[in-house]
């Protein structure tokens, strides 16, 4: 055998020594982050990994955070160190460069490398070598190693490898955080269906049975929780207290001032406040405690069923309407003030009305006349009243459901886009 | 974008579009009010003559442009409001007792009584 053929076959044996070194590297990589669920667990394992198989002093992975506006600010997952040195830092410079060029890079002389001129590095650091962690040629992070223990510096065989390591962690990792990412959904689901089973408790579950009167109510939020809110309270048999009211906003926001305004309004409801005052209160709680753009729409009443002597005070919100004997005629109660939230100065005054035998009450939130259809028409409440004068036979509940559906057929699939709450005192 | 915001003279007219729908657009609408009040200008007019629909969410971010910039010594008043908006606004009693309404965005410029910057 020629000396040309013998450092051929030398050849040739360290380069399947390589390729079973790196094989037997990607195994043991793939047998320890296998069974990781976190990304935390993944990342440690790349890091460990990496530093004892190219023979580095210490090793990081910095993760890419793609929520922020400027994706050179990063944070650090984890750090793994071979040795006692103070642990390193990630370096934004080295995130910078792998955001534009997304390649392997070796820095053997770092400190006097003009592609980082302008670099400060750490006085410790001798060489690094680095290597993209990417997915579909998006950057999720990066796989840096600081100083080679044995040799010169890194060499080429070093970032070969690096780069498998990279490629082999990436989807790993990726598949860890769409992992996590799920579990946190589900955490949120699981919270708003807690939430939305609170906020269902603070509504009324049944309404008080007052002789000579049928009374019911109900609120169907756009999304698990909403920020509308109404209740009927007998605080005594000559004094029943009522109200209904709309957070401005949607969703959680909303229903946590919807929480605190119902416990106001009930507090001062079973203290016999008249309604003006537990509007002027009110609305100097949510004045103090609540942003400039949060406001809230209501109506508190009170009513003697005896007597049927009602008086109320409307707040910025939809004006209620009596039907009046049996469906004959049809008042709207004109009278309103400023919404709370804005100016608790505003003062506010309650206005008389009379519940006789054959009115009904009809209170609701906007929702009603806010729902949509497919041809972007809105519903108008004037049909919830031709109900109301048409259908003054059927019970409060009865009636309660017949508006719900009309609401539910007009808008036809159309989500419901705000919260609807409809209350409804009848005097038979 | 849903709104837009210009200069006639040193006021600032903010020009709602379409469905104004606060809790969509509600972050970059406070920052376009809060970069207006920073960059010295204390009046504004809100145009809504583009504007077919809002939410209760949309008026409480008007509610916080009047704030902010009355809170900078200046006011907000509120221009071509459709009927439906109007109602909205005349429901909640702020037409009137908080914001004045205006039928164009020139008089609604014109009622600061600010003619330069």
């Amino acid at each position: 055998m020629g000396p040309e053929q013998v450092s051929r076959l030398e050849a040739e044996n360290q380069r399947l020594r390589r390729a079973v070194e790196e094989l037997s590297v990607l195994n043991e990589l793939a047998a320890a982050i296998g069974g990781s669920r976190s990304s935390e667990e993944v990342v440690e394992q790349v890091v460990k990994k990496s530093v004892k198989t190219i023979g580095a002093e210490q090793g990081l992975v910095t993760l890419v955070d793609d929520t922020q506006v400027d994706p050179t600010q990063t944070y650090v997952r984890t750090v793994s160190s071979s040795g006692d040195r103070a642990i390193l830092s990630p370096n934004q410079s080295l995130v910078g460069w792998m955001l534009l060029n997304k390649k392997p890079l070796i820095l053997n002389s770092p400190h006097s490398d003009s592609r980082f001129g302008g670099t400060k590095w750490d006085p410790s650091i001798r060489s690094i070598i680095c290597a993209p962690l990417l997915i579909h040629g998006k950057l999720l992070g990066v796989l840096t190693l600081y100083n080679k223990k044995r040799g010169e510096g890194f060499t080429e065989d070093d970032k070969r490898l690096l780069s498998i390591l990279s490629l082999q962690s990436a989807q790993v990792l990726d598949a860890a955080r769409l992992y996590e990412e799920e579990k946190k959904l589900t955490q949120i689901q699981e919270q708003l269906r807690l939430a939305r089973t609170i906020q269902m408790r603070l509504l009324p579950n049944e309404m008080p049975q007052i002789e000579g009167y049928d009374i019911a109510g109900t609120s169907k939020p756009a999304q698990s929780v909403g920020g509308d809110l109404f209740d009927v309270v007998q605080v005594e048999p000559d004094f029943v207290a009522f109200w209904i009211g709309d957070v401005s906003g949607k969703g959680l926001p909303a229903s946590l001032t919807m929480a605190n305004t119902q416990a106001v309004l009930r507090t001062n409801a079973m203290a016999r406040i008249d309604p003006a005052k537990c509007i002027s209160r009110t609305d100097e709680l949510l004045c103090q405690y609540t942003p400039k753009s949060t406001f809230v729409t209501g109506v508190v009443g009170c009513f003697d069923p005896a007597t049927g002597k009602c008086e109320y005070s409307n707040a910025g919100h939809v004006k209620p309407i009596v039907i009046r004997n049996h469906g004959q005629s049809v008042e709207r109660l004109e009278t309103s003030s400023l919404v709370m939230g804005f100016n608790a100065s505003i003062p506010r005054t309650s206005e008389m009305t009379n519940l006789a035998s054959g009115d009904t009450l009809f209170l609701c939130t906007d929702g009603i006349d806010e729902a949509m259809n497919e041809h972007r028409q809105l519903f108008d409440d004037d049909n919830a009243i031709d109900f109301l004068k048409q259908n003054h036979h059927l019970s409060a509940s009865d009636q309660v459901e017949g508006i719900v559906s009309m609401v539910n057929q007009f808008a036809s699939g159309v989500p419901q886009t705000d919260d609807i709450t409809l209350l409804i005192v009848k005097r038979n | 974008m849903p709104f837009s915001v210009s200069h006639d003279q040193s006021v600032g007219i903010i020009s709602i579009k379409g469905k104004f729908l606060g809790a969509k657009e509600g972050e970059a609408f406070k920052e376009a009010v809060n970069s207006l009040r920073d960059s010295g200008t204390k009046y504004a007019v809100l145009d809504l003559s583009g504007a077919d629909l809002m939410d209760s969410t949309g008026i409480g971010l008007t509610i916080r442009t009047l704030s902010t910039l009355q809170a900078a010594g200046g006011d907000v008043v509120i221009a071509a409001l459709n009927a439906r908006i109007k109602n909205l606004f005349l429901m909640t009693r702020l037409l009137g007792t908080v914001f004045k309404d205006y039928e164009t965005v020139d008089e609604a410029v014109a009622s600061f009584g600010v003619t330069s910057s």
